[in-house]
C-alpha cells in the first residue's frame, strides 16, 4: 500500500538547513493502523505531510500503490487526494464558511457523485458520530471534539483508501479523545480502513496496531 | 468540469452569505456607483448633443437640405423641383426658403438682417418654429404686410440683457421698417416673436411668399434652399438617395452632411470626455475589486490551504472568486442601472435649464449593455489575479496562516 525508500526532507531557512527527515525506509499494508510517535520536532509530521502528498520530498521515493509520488503532477497529485486519501489534523481545517453537513458532503460533491447517494451517508455518519443536531451550525458554533468528529466523518465519507491523522486528539480532552480515538479504531476493524496517525500521547498505543517511533528524522523503533 | 463549475458557484454563494455583510454591501454599492459614473456624465454630454442636434433639426435645417447647383446662386425651376420632392418616397413635404438681405429699422435702431420668404403652410409640416412663438402669432398663408422676428432680432429695451446687436425691444404689434437690398422699402407691423433657443431661427426675420414677391414685383420661381422633411423612422441618407434617383440635379444634403463639418469636432471632443471617464470609472472599478478579492482570498488563504488539502482543484477554488466577483458585479450594475433610470427620469421631470436648451441625458440600451459588459470583463481580470496568487501557495503554507 505504502513503500517508502531513503525518504529525506530538508528545510532551509535562509543559510540554516533543518534535516527534519534522514531517510525513511518503511512499508504499510492495507488495513494496518500506525502510529507515529516520537519526541517533538522528530519529524512525525513531516513524514505524515510526505506519505500524504501534501508536500514534496528532498529525495527518496514515495510509491503509492506501486505509483511513484514523482512521477504526479501536482494536478493528478490534487485528485489522488481527493478520490484516495483522507485527512484529519490537530486544528480539525474545517471549511470555516461551510456548515457541518456542508463539510462533509464536500467531497462527494466536489466528485460529482449522485446527491441522493450521499445524502444519505453524510446524513447516517452524522448521525452515527452524534452531529446530526448540529448539521446547520458552522464549525465556530460547535465544540472541538464535534468539530474533530466533523472532520473525521468528512473523511471518512469519501471512503478514502488511506486516512491520515496528524495529532487529531491533541486539542481534545481524554474524554472527546477516546471518542475519536474509538471512531478510528472502529472503522479500522468494521471497514478495514488503512489509519496512519500522529500520536504523543502513550495511552494511545493500544489502539495501534503498530508504532512507528521516530527521533531526529530517522526510525528509532518499529514495532 | 461543468460539475466543477457548480461546486465553484456553491463555494462562492456561500463565502458570500455567510462572509461580512458590511464588506459586501460596501462592495455593491461601489460598483453600482461605478456603473452609474460610467453612465451618467457621458449620457449628459449624449444629451447636450442629441439636443444640439434636434434643434437644428426642429428650427434649421429639417432633415434634408436641397441646395443649388454649385456655380449657382439660386435654385431654379422651383415649382417642378417641389413637385418632385414632394412625390419622393419618404418625403414628407418641402417647404421652400427665399432669403433678402435688408436692413430693418425700428424707431432710431437699425440693423442688417436678411429677410427670409417662407410659405407657412408648407413650413409648419417641415420646421418646428411655429410651436415656438413667445409672443404673438406664426404667419398665415398669403397674408401681407406682417412678419415674425426672432427672440434675438427683437432684443430688450435694455440692450445690456442681449446677446447681440438687436432692435432695442420689438413686441408684438410694434411696426418695423425693412429696407430691401433691391431699393424697396415696406413697414411691416410684427405678428409674432419665436424663441427657439437655436441661434439660426433666433437670428431670422420671417416672412410670406406672397409678400416677398410683392417686394421683387414677380412671381418668385427660384430659391436659396429647399427644406426637407422626411417621414419619421427612415434614414435621411436613404431619402437623400431616393431624391437623388429622382433625377434632382441640386445639392442634397442630410442634416448630418450639414453639421458633420461644425459639430464634428464638437462630438469629437465629447466621445473624449466620455471615453475618459468610461476608462477612469472601469480603473476605479479594477483597483476597487482587486483590493476586495486580494483582502478576502489573504483572510481565506488557511480555508483556502484547506480545500486544496483535502483534493481540491485550484481552479476550482480561483473560479469561486470569480463567480463572487461577478455576483457582487451583476448585483452592483443592476443597482447601478436601477439608480441611472431613477436619475434619468427623474432629469425628464426636472431637466438641467441650460442656454441651449433643457438637457436631458440620453442613455439607449445598447449603451448599458456594452458598460454593463466592459464591467464583467475587468471585475473578472480584477477577481482572478489575486485569487490566482493565493490559491497558488503551498498548501502547507497556507494552512500554517
Ligand atoms: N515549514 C518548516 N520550515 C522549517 N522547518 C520546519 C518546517 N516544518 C518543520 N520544520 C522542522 O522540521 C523538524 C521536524 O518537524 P515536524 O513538524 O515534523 O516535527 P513533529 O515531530 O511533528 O513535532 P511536534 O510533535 O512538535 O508536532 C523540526 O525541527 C521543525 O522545526
Ligand atoms: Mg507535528
Amino acid at each position: 500500500m505504502i513503500k517508502t525508500k531513503s525518504l529525506t526532507k530538508t528545510y532551509k531557512m535562509g543559510k540554516v538547513e533543518v534535516n527534519a527527515l534522514c531517510g525513511i525506509d518503511l512499508t504499510i499494508e492495507r488495513g494496518e493502523f500506525v502510529g507515529i510517535m516520537g519526541p517533538s520536532g522528530s519529524g512525525k509530521s513531516t513524514l505524515l505531510h510526505l506519505l500524504g502528498l501534501l508536500d514534496n520530498p528532498t529525495s527518496g521515493t514515495i510509491l503509492l500503490d506501486n505509483i511513484d509520488s514523482k512521477s504526479l503532477s501536482d494536478k493528478e497529485k490534487t485528485l489522488f487526494r481527493l478520490h484516495r486519501l483522507g485527512y484529519v489534523f490537530q486544528d480539525y481545517a474545517l471549511v470555516p464558511e461551510l456548515d457541518v453537513y456542508e463539510n462533509v458532503s464536500l467531497l462527494p460533491m466536489v466528485r460529482n457523485l449522485a446527491k441522493e447517494r450521499y445524502q444519505k451517508e453524510c446524513n447516517d455518519i452524522l448521525i452515527k458520530f452524534s452531529l446530526s443536531d448540529r448539521a446547520n451550525h458552522l464549525p465556530n458554533e460547535i465544540s472541538g471534539g464535534q468539530q474533530q468528529r466533523v472532520a473525521i466523518a468528512r473523511a471518512m465519507v469519501n471512503r478514502p483508501e488511506i486516512l491520515f491523522a496528524d495529532e487529531p486528539c491533541a486539542n481534545l480532552d481524554t474524554t472527546n479523545s477516546t471518542m475519536v480515538l474509538d471512531l478510528c479504531k472502529e472503522i479500522n476493524i468494521e471497514m478495514d480502513q488503512t489509519i496512519i496517525m500522529v500520536s504523543h500521547e502513550d495511552w494511545h498505543l493500544k489502539y495501534f496496531d503498530r508504532v512507528i517511533h521516530l527521533r531526529d528524522g530517522l526510525i528509532e523503533k518499529d514495532e | 468540469m461543468l460539475s466543477n463549475l457548480k461546486v465553484s458557484f456553491f463555494l462562492a454563494l456561500r463565502s458570500l452569505q455567510r462572509g461580512n455583510r458590511g464588506s459586501i454591501f460596501l462592495t455593491i454599492l461601489i460598483i453600482a456607483m461605478v456603473f452609474t459614473n460610467m453612465i451618467f456624465l457621458p449620457s449628459i454630454v449624449t444629451g447636450a448633443v442629441k439636443n444640439a442636434e434636434r434643434s437644428i433639426i426642429d428650427y434649421s435645417t429639417s432633415s434634408i437640405v436641397i441646395e443649388p447647383k454649385q456655380d449657382d446662386e439660386y435654385i431654379f425651376d422651383l415649382s417642378d423641383l417641389l413637385e418632385k420632392l414632394n412625390k419622393v418616397p419618404g418625403v414628407e413635404r418641402a417647404a421652400p426658403h427665399f432669403s433678402m438681405g435688408s436692413m430693418l429699422q425700428f424707431k432710431s435702431k437699425r440693423l442688417g438682417s436678411s429677410v427670409t420668404a417662407i410659405r407657412p403652410n408648407d413650413e409648419r409640416q417641415v420646421t418646428k418654429v411655429w410651436t415656438r412663438m413667445k409672443e404673438g402669432d406664426y404667419l398665415g398663408e398669403g397674408e401681407t404686410g406682417q412678419v415674425i422676428i426672432g427672440n434675438y432680432v427683437a432684443g430688450h429695451k435694455d440692450t445690456s440683457e442681449d446677446f447681440m446687436p438687436s432692435l432695442g425691444g420689438v413686441r408684438v404689434g410694434d411696426s418695423i421698417t425693412i429696407d430691401y437690398t433691391n431699393g424697396v422699402s415696406r413697414t411691416y407691423r410684427v405678428k409674432g416673436i419665436v424663441e427657439t433657443q437655436s441661434y439660426d431661427a433666433d437670428l431670422s426675420v420671417y416672412t410670406t411668399w406672397d409678400d416677398m414677391e410683392s417686394v421683387i414685383g414677380k412671381p418668385i420661381d427660384y430659391a436659396n434652399a429647399v427644406l426637407v422633411k422626411t417621414a419619421p423612422g427612415l434614414k435621411e441618407s436613404d431619402v437623400k438617395n431616393q431624391i437623388y434617383k429622382q433625377g434632382v440635379q441640386e445639392q442634397v444634403k442630410t442634416w448630418q452632411d450639414l453639421i458633420s463639418k461644425a459639430m464634428g469636432k464638437a462630438v469629437q471632443g465629447y466621445s473624449i470626455i466620455n471615453g475618459v471617464t468610461v476608462i477612469v470609472s472601469l480603473v476605479i472599478a479594477v483597483v476597487v475589486l482587486f483590493i476586495v478579492i486580494m483582502i478576502k482570498t489573504l483572510n481565506s488563504r488557511r480555508q483556502i490551504g484547506i480545500l486544496k488539502a483535502v483534493g481540491i482543484e485550484r481552479s476550482i477554488i480561483i473560479n469561486n472568486y470569480l463567480f463572487q466577483v461577478i455576483i457582487l458585479t451583476i448585483i452592483g450594475t443592476i443597482c447601478g442601472v436601477i439608480l441611472v433610470e431613477a436619475l434619468i427620469s427623474l432629469m425628464n421631470i426636472y431637466p438641467l435649464h441650460f442656454p441651449e436648451g433643457d438637457i436631458v441625458p440620453y442613455v439607449t440600451p445598447l449603451e448599458l449593455l456594452t458598460n454593463s459588459l466592459y464591467l464583467f470583463i475587468v471585475s473578472a481580470i480584477a477577481g482572478y489575479i489575486p485569487a490566482w496568487r493565493v490559491a497558488s501557495e503551498d498548501i502547507l503554507t497556507a494552512m500554517r496562516s
